[in-house]
């Protein structure tokens, strides 16, 4: 017998009693905001963390009723908040409105400059920053993330092969960009051999 | 997998995982427990409502419907001004020290019930009426839990054959003294002019209220909040409030002994479309709230459309010389 409710079972509990949600933001509140910090810096990551579990638990009824781990769902939750927090941002900066002293946003290209790492890691971060959103998307959340290539997808509430394919051309795009920028041995240790098979 | 490793390895060199700190869980372990309060309040209630809660935030507002009320007349923000008015000429009564702020609040609300073990919930009104003495966070109230309704005889006579009105405590009434009104707003902070309220409020939407709801639905609920009685917010106060009301997006009706009545109808996102009304006298307090669940996602057996799940209706706030003492003008 458990000692605590499964994902699935607090959160079909909390359908009749609200607190029984209690155990699903334990088990996962650490994670979320880890994942939103290193997205969109410790400000706004800690207040779209907190965001994430009360639009988790006023949304409980749409959570799948035969799974169990909430994971998927949370972090689906929290990457659509952090794709709207970069919207944000990117708006402002269009505007010339870009705030003194804002988050660290290392995904974002307008803070690159905030980032106190070397000229492999800038090439890095540029890289990535300049995927395409989708496949940002899918990198980011699988790199970050423990999730499984089958969770990113039910995260992202895309096709596993989808992920699968996002992410092997996000990986060839990073490669090519360190290529072109004068670093081929890092776009070596980006290379796979054979493709991902996992999920 | 070996380039997947090196960038998960890169990463976490860029952007290594922070600490979490507790005052981040804290803060977000609060907002979550408002959500559970939001969502105990109009559906499903335990048997002994906590007052604090149960009349510091009562759920709230957007989009104008149209209530019209036979005898009234139905008009726009003018009504709300005209209180607005009347209330900034009124003068702030002295609170003497060592005095109590008294309010009446008669309430009915959706309670649900598992009369049966592994059967659903049953649902059904209860009432009960609180008298309430406040001196700063000090607050002592007398609970008389008058009756229970229900919506199908079967339910009811399941009811009390359970015995369950005993532990509703039907008939009953209980007295309490809260020394902390945790709920309790510091009212001396709020300012009586409106633009400064506004400003405020904006400040107080920003971090404190779930962001589920939309923003004009969030400031109805913390000038709901401000107006409860209890606080006996001063004249100005009041005004500004009916003011910034009145400036929102929502249907006002004047009723035919001078209060008026605002109307909104808003979605709340995994729990239903709700329509709340609220009345203020003439005199710019907040007299009636009542929440209409339109249509509840998922339904509750037996509750038909358009419930009023939650009701108030309070008096106006006297100031009394102890706590049981009731004004002279009752």
């Amino acid at each position: 017998m458990q000692d605590t409710p499964s994902d699935g079972e607090a959160i079909r509990a909390s359908l009749q009693r609200p607190e029984a949600f209690e155990p699903v933001f334990d088990r996962h509140y650490a994670a979320i905001y880890k994942y939103l910090v290193r997205r969109v810096g410790p400000d706004a990551g800690g207040d779209l963390a907190s965001e994430v579990f009360t639009i988790a638990f006023a949304r409980r009824h749409d959570f799948q009723p035969d799974a169990d781990d909430a994971r998927p769902w949370l972090y689906g939750i929290a990457s659509n908040l952090a794709r709207r927090q970069a919207r944000t941002w990117r708006r402002r900066n269009r505007a010339g409105q870009r705030a003194a002293g804002g988050p660290a946003v290392w995904l974002d290209p307008a803070a690159e400059d905030r980032i106190h790492a070397g000229r492999v890691r800038h090439v890095l971060i540029r890289a990535i920053s300049e995927l395409r959103p989708n496949e940002r998307e899918t990198l980011v959340l699988h790199a970050l993330t423990d999730l499984s290539y089958r969770e990113v997808a039910a995260a992202l509430e895309i096709p596993i092969g989808t992920v699968r394919s996002r992410l092997a051309r996000a990986r060839r795009q990073v490669r090519r960009s360190l290529m072109e920028a004068g670093h081929p041995e890092l776009a070596e240790e980006l290379a796979d051999e054979g493709d991902d098979d996992e999920g | 997998m070996r380039g997947e490793t090196r960038l998960r390895e890169l990463l976490t060199e860029i952007a290594p995982p922070p600490e979490v700190p507790e005052a981040q869980i804290d803060a977000a372990r609060i907002a979550l427990h408002a959500a559970y309060r939001d969502v105990a309040r109009p559906v499903t209630h335990r048997r002994r409502w906590s007052l604090a809660g149960a009349t510091a935030a009562i759920v709230v507002v957007v989009v104008a419907v149209a209530v019209i009320v036979p005898g009234s007349t139905p008009s726009v923000n003018a009504s709300l001004a005209k209180i607005a008015r009347a209330t900034r000429a009124l003068e702030a009564a002295d609170l003497p020290a060592g005095h109590f702020v008294y309010s009446r609040l008669d309430r009915t609300v959706l309670n649900g019930r598992q009369i049966e073990a592994g059967a659903p919930e049953s649902q059904y009104l209860l009432s009960e009426t609180v008298d309430r003495w406040v001196q700063g966070a000090v607050e002592e109230t007398t609970t008389t839990v008058r009756s229970a309704t229900f919506f199908d005889p079967d339910v009811e006579a399941a009811y009390y054959a359970a015995g369950l009105d005993i532990e509703d405590g039907v008939g009953e009434t209980t007295t309490r003294r809260v020394s902390d009104i945790a709920s309790v707003k510091d009212i001396t902070k709020w300012s009586g002019d409106t633009s400064t309220l506004r400003r405020q409020i904006d400040t107080e939407l920003a971090t404190a209220i779930d962001p589920v709801l939309d923003e004009d639905i969030r400031t109805l609920r913390l000038v709901q909040e401000l107006m409860d009685p209890r606080l006996n917010a001063p004249p100005a106060l009041r005004a500004a409030l009916i003011e910034i009301v009145g400036g929102l997006d929502v249907e006002t009706t004047e009723l035919a002994d001078g209060s008026v009545q605002v109307a909104v109808e808003y979605e709340h996102p995994g729990i239903g479309s709700f329509l709340q009304e609220l009345e203020f006298d003439s005199a710019g307090y907040l007299r009636v709230s009542r929440l209409i669940a339109i249509e509840l996602e998922p339904a509750l057996p037996g509750v038909p459309r358009r419930t009023v799940v939650d009701e108030a209706v309070w008096s106006r706030p006297s100031v009394v010389g102890a706590a049981g003492d009731l004004p002279k003008n009752r």
